[in-house]
């Protein structure tokens, strides 16, 4: 087991759906870091295993273009894209990308946090990835 | 030479030597025994007659047609053929001193009508021919046949000064008019020349009577012989003229010579010579002043016929005037018949015809004709009318006698010849021709020649006036009706009026608008229409006070123009009216009020201006619909939180030790997000309202910070940045703050769909304010896209579009909005790429600076 725990990402431009997310996720147990645009993400992104929640419509880079940034980097990091305005191209265009999941805004708690654990079954170091279960999650260094 | 003329010729000569030949045998038969010389002796006097009566020209002709009765009288009286030749040489000598001199001084030598006539008669060929000629004459006969010179000369003389002052103005006399004066003059004349006839036979009887028994008596009555011949001398030169009197004088010369022949009467007891000469001397001295007194009387008579002719023409005048100026020119033609019919009557013509040049063209059109035989057929007028025509043609202003051979049926039945004497006079006023009087006349009337020419000239000047009034009035009239019918036309009201106000014109318009409410004596012609404006407004008429107001300003020249609307209740609801008064351009003054009904318009315009409200929604709907994706993003956003925070919150409190702090901060954020999606869809309801809001002050650059908060999502989702470039004031205008919305989101949707898919990155559109003058705000979209593909002013028309699928009403509205803020929209390209739609509108006054 290794001291690292796996981090949700959350790269949003809305400060409100940020900080929702960072508090769900933060009660559910994960670590979470959250970033305003794909350019911050980018460039404070490390090679810490988890996954990034990424917003499709953002000012300056979008989510595609953020995810095909990482792909290029060979940054093996799960994708999940949200997005406010959905639709079925959109969501093909993002599986054909590679993205672990697609998921519209707004979207049940349950629909993300399965998304986010397949998305972390990947960090094979990870072998406490919250349940979900109602219970905060217990860290390595709890 | 014709035989008609040959045939004429013979009979004048056969007539001329008859007449000779009996005037010879008369003179034979008035000779008393012994003396040799005639009392009278006529052949000479009926030479001078025949000279007289005769053309010159034909004055050899009528000598050479004595010669033979002279040759044959005197040769059977005895005498030589040389005494013959010479008699007949002094007779044709005094013949023709007698009628050359007369010829030459008399105006007209066959008329004894007047002193002037009859003094140079008496003195030419009474006195200077005989006392001439008798000196040849005793010459011969005293060479001939030896005779006392003297005696010859005096008896001679005396003779022929009593044959020429008896027989020459009886044959003239006769054989010139006594024809006319039997067939014109009155039976009561007749009646009268009878009565004298036979008063003069039963004088001659009593003269010529054997003597009575009883010798007292019949000296008496030879001494009385002239007494009885004296009331019928005067009788004739009172009452029949100079032709009578010489007729009478010559009756009672050849009864008294008669009587003396046979020795009766009051010279018995001189011896023949004596008596001659004492007859001749007495007759002479009597006929002299009987002459003189007849030609005075006649003459006198003419003057007063000529200013009885003069009255009547002056008459006919001034009826002529009367009936043409009473009358208006559409009836003048009712008096033209008449007039022509007077003008004939009065005149004695035989046909009256009057013409008129039509305006429009050259023709000569017959306004009239008479004739004194009866109606005129239309086709046969005594002067054709295309005679008339191509005569007035060549005239130049001036009349045209002449005679005219008339050929129609009625002119050959016409008494004394086939030819009538006419007259041409053109009808000139103010200097122009106006038509043609054309008249015929007899020959009696010819005679008066230039005298029936005045006077036709005088009628000539009425009718041209009454011509030229009549096209004048006519043309008037014309132009009266043109405007009438032009006032009546206009679909406004229309009051014209002059300084004082008083109604000069109305058309039926005006009427109608008023209504029938109006009494009708207070808006006609001549009505006062400012009282008329005073007693609407105290009957509380709608604006009437005002109106009176403003026309007043107009009529005293203090106000160029007046207009005002109003609303007046109508049985159909409200009608909109508006009335102007302008200054008539009339150096009198005056104004025109004219009335127009703008209901219609009106309700146009509200029409319109509904339709264009209706579309603008519409159009907000369909840029509405356009933003759906944009919406439901922007909706999502806050939602997501919601939900997400919700599910959180739930965490918070779930369990043995709920976090109730983080619940609560999580539960801030939900109502955040809450207010964040309610806040767009107010401005989304607001946006899609379909009335107008309120005209009221606006920040037109809080209006654009709005909607760019509305289409930020749209400009995220097409990966556009959306850069606002405004003062930090506030540009406050005057407006309704959706409609201003709806400007600012269109053009801004618009350069949000200029990019197409040409552009993948770097697509921004700036949205900037610039106040480019002190009183208006401008708002410019600039987006560096594709720009526009045709016409940039084509842009702003409806259903222009270059983009698939669009509607091309975006800028469309965005114009008429802007226009009725009082603003100007423009767009352009950029020589850079892309397009500048920029728009401006007023500043509210308050906050212009």
């Amino acid at each position: 087991m290794t001291a690292e725990r796996p981090v949700v990402f959350v790269v949003d431009d809305d400060a409100s759906v940020r900080r929702a997310l960072d508090r769900l996720l933060r009660a559910e147990g994960f670590q979470v870091e959250t970033f305003a645009s794909g350019s911050e993400f980018l460039s404070a992104a490390d090679r810490r295993c988890g996954c990034v929640i990424l917003d499709v419509r953002m000012p300056g880079l979008s989510g595609f273009e953020v995810l095909e940034s990482l792909s290029s980097r060979r940054r093996s990091l799960p994708v999940i894209l949200i997005s406010g305005h959905s639709d079925v191209p959109m969501a093909t265009r993002a599986m054909n990308a590679g993205c672990a999941s697609f998921l519209s805004k707004p979207f049940e708690n349950e629909a993300l946090l399965t998304a986010i654990r397949d998305a972390l079954r990947a960090c094979s170091a990870w072998d406490s990835v919250p349940t979900g279960e109602g219970t905060p999650a217990v860290g390595p260094e709890s | 030479m014709s035989p008609r003329a040959v045939l004429r010729l013979s009979g004048l000569g056969i007539t001329i030597a008859l007449a000779y030949y009996a005037g010879a045998a008369v003179g034979f038969a008035l000779k008393l025994p012994e003396a040799t010389p005639s009392v009278m002796w006529p052949p000479n006097a009926i030479l001078t007659s025949a000279l007289l009566l005769t053309p010159t020209r034909l004055w050899p002709f009528a000598l050479l047609a004595a010669l033979p009765a002279h040759v044959a009288l005197e040769s059977g009286a005895g005498f030589p053929i040389s005494l013959v030749l010479a008699l007949f040489a002094t007779n044709c000598t005094e013949a023709l001193l007698a009628a050359g001199g007369l010829r030459f001084f008399s105006d007209d030598a066959t008329r004894f009508d007047s002193f002037r006539r009859v003094g140079l008669f008496i003195a030419i060929a009474v006195l200077a021919a005989p006392f001439l000629s008798s000196f040849l004459d005793a010459m011969a006969v005293s060479l001939l046949r030896g005779e006392q010179y003297w005696q010859v000369w005096t008896a001679r003389l005396f003779s022929n000064m009593l044959t020429a002052l008896t027989v020459v103005p009886a044959v003239v006399t006769v054989v010139t008019s006594g024809w006319q004066w039997l067939r014109a003059a009155p039976r009561t004349r007749h009646g009268e020349a009878a009565l004298l006839t036979m008063a003069m036979l039963v004088a001659a009887v009593f003269v010529l009577r054997r003597p009575a028994s009883d010798a007292m008596t019949a000296e008496l009555a030879e001494h009385a012989a002239l007494a009885w011949m004296l009331p019928g001398l005067l009788w004739a030169a009172i009452r029949f003229g100079p032709g009578g009197s010489s007729l009478t004088l010559l009756v009672s010369s050849l009864v008294l010579t008669s009587a003396a022949v046979h020795s009766h009467g009051p010279f018995e007891g001189l011896s023949p010579s004596d008596t001659t000469l004492a007859l001749q001397i007495f007759l002479t001295v009597v006929s002299v002043p009987l002459m003189v007194v007849a030609a005075l009387i006649e003459e006198r008579r003419l003057a007063q016929q000529d200013i009885s002719k003069r009255l009547a023409v002056e008459a006919l005048l001034a009826r002529l005037s009367g009936a043409f100026v009473q009358l208006p020119s559409n009836r003048m033609h009712e008096v033209f018949d008449k007039s022509t019919r007077e003008i004939g009557e009065s005149l004695a013509l035989e046909s009256v015809m009057l013409f008129e040049y039509a305006d429009t063209s050259e023709q000569l059109r017959r306004l009239a004709a008479w004739s004194a035989r009866g109606d005129l057929e239309p086709g046969d007028p005594p002067i054709p009318d295309r005679f008339v025509e191509s005569v007035a043609a060549r005239l130049d202003r001036k009349p045209l006698a002449f005679h005219l051979p008339l050929t129609t049926a009625r002119s050959e039945d016409a008494p004394g010849g086939s030819t009538l004497n006419s007259v041409l006079i053109p009808l000139i006023a103010e200097n122009k021709i106006r038509g043609m009087l054309a008249c015929t006349f007899d020959a009696s009337l010819a005679q008066r020649g230039s005298a029936v020419l005045e006077e036709l000239e005088l009628v000539a000047r009425v009718l041209a006036n009454a011509l030229s009034r009549r096209s004048a009035e006519d043309a008037l009239r014309a132009s009266e009706a043109t405007k009438s019918a032009i006032l009546s036309s206009l679909t406004y009201g229309v009051v014209v009026i002059d300084r004082r106000g008083d109604i000069l014109n109305v058309n039926t318009r005006w009427h109608q608008m008023i209504g029938e409410n109006a009494p009708a004596a207070a808006t006609q012609v001549g009505a006062n229409y400012l009282r008329f404006l005073a007693d609407a407004a105290r009957s509380g008429a709608i604006r009437a006070a005002k109106a009176a107001e403003g026309v007043a300003a107009v009529l005293d020249g203090t106000l160029d123009d007046f207009r005002q609307e109003y609303l007046v209740p109508h049985r159909d609801g409200e009608r909109t009216m508006a009335m102007r008064a302008v200054p008539l351009d009339h150096p009198e003054g005056g104004a025109v009020v004219t009335y127009v009904d703008l209901t219609q318009q009106r309700r146009a315009e509200l029409e319109a201006e509904r339709a264009r409200a209706e579309l603008a929604h519409v159009s907000r709907v369909a840029t509405l619909g356009a933003l759906t994706a944009s919406i439901a993003h922007q909706l999502n956003q806050p939602l997501t939180g919601i939900l997400t925070n919700a599910q959180a919150a739930r965490r918070f409190l779930a369990g043995s030790a709920p976090d109730l702090e983080e619940a609560r901060l999580t539960l801030d954020d939900i109502m955040q997000d809450d207010r964040r999606a309610s806040e767009v869809i107010v401005r989304m309801r607001e946006f899609l309202r379909k009335d107008t809001g309120p005209i009221q002050n606006v920040d037109l650059h809080a209006v654009v910070r709005e909607v760019a908060r509305l289409v930020s999502s749209a400009a995220i989702i097409r990966n556009t940045e959306l850069i606002l470039n405004l003062d930090e004031a506030p540009a406050i205008v005057h407006g309704d703050r959706v409609q201003l919305q709806q400007v600012v989101l269109n053009l801004i949707v618009n350069a949000l769909e200029a990019f197409g898919e040409s552009r993948p990155s770097d697509r921004r559109i700036v949205v900037g304010s610039c106040c480019s003058r002190g009183d208006v705000v401008e708002i410019e979209v600039t987006d560096n896209g594709e720009g526009f593909k045709g016409l940039e002013e084509s842009a702003f028309e409806a259903f222009y579009t270059t983009k698939p699928g669009g509607m091309g009403l975006g800028l469309s509205i965005a114009r008429s909005i802007v226009e009725a803020h009082a603003g100007l929209i423009r767009a352009a390209n950029k020589p850079d790429g892309g397009a500048t739609v920029s728009f401006r509108v007023p500043l509210a006054p308050e906050s212009a600076g």
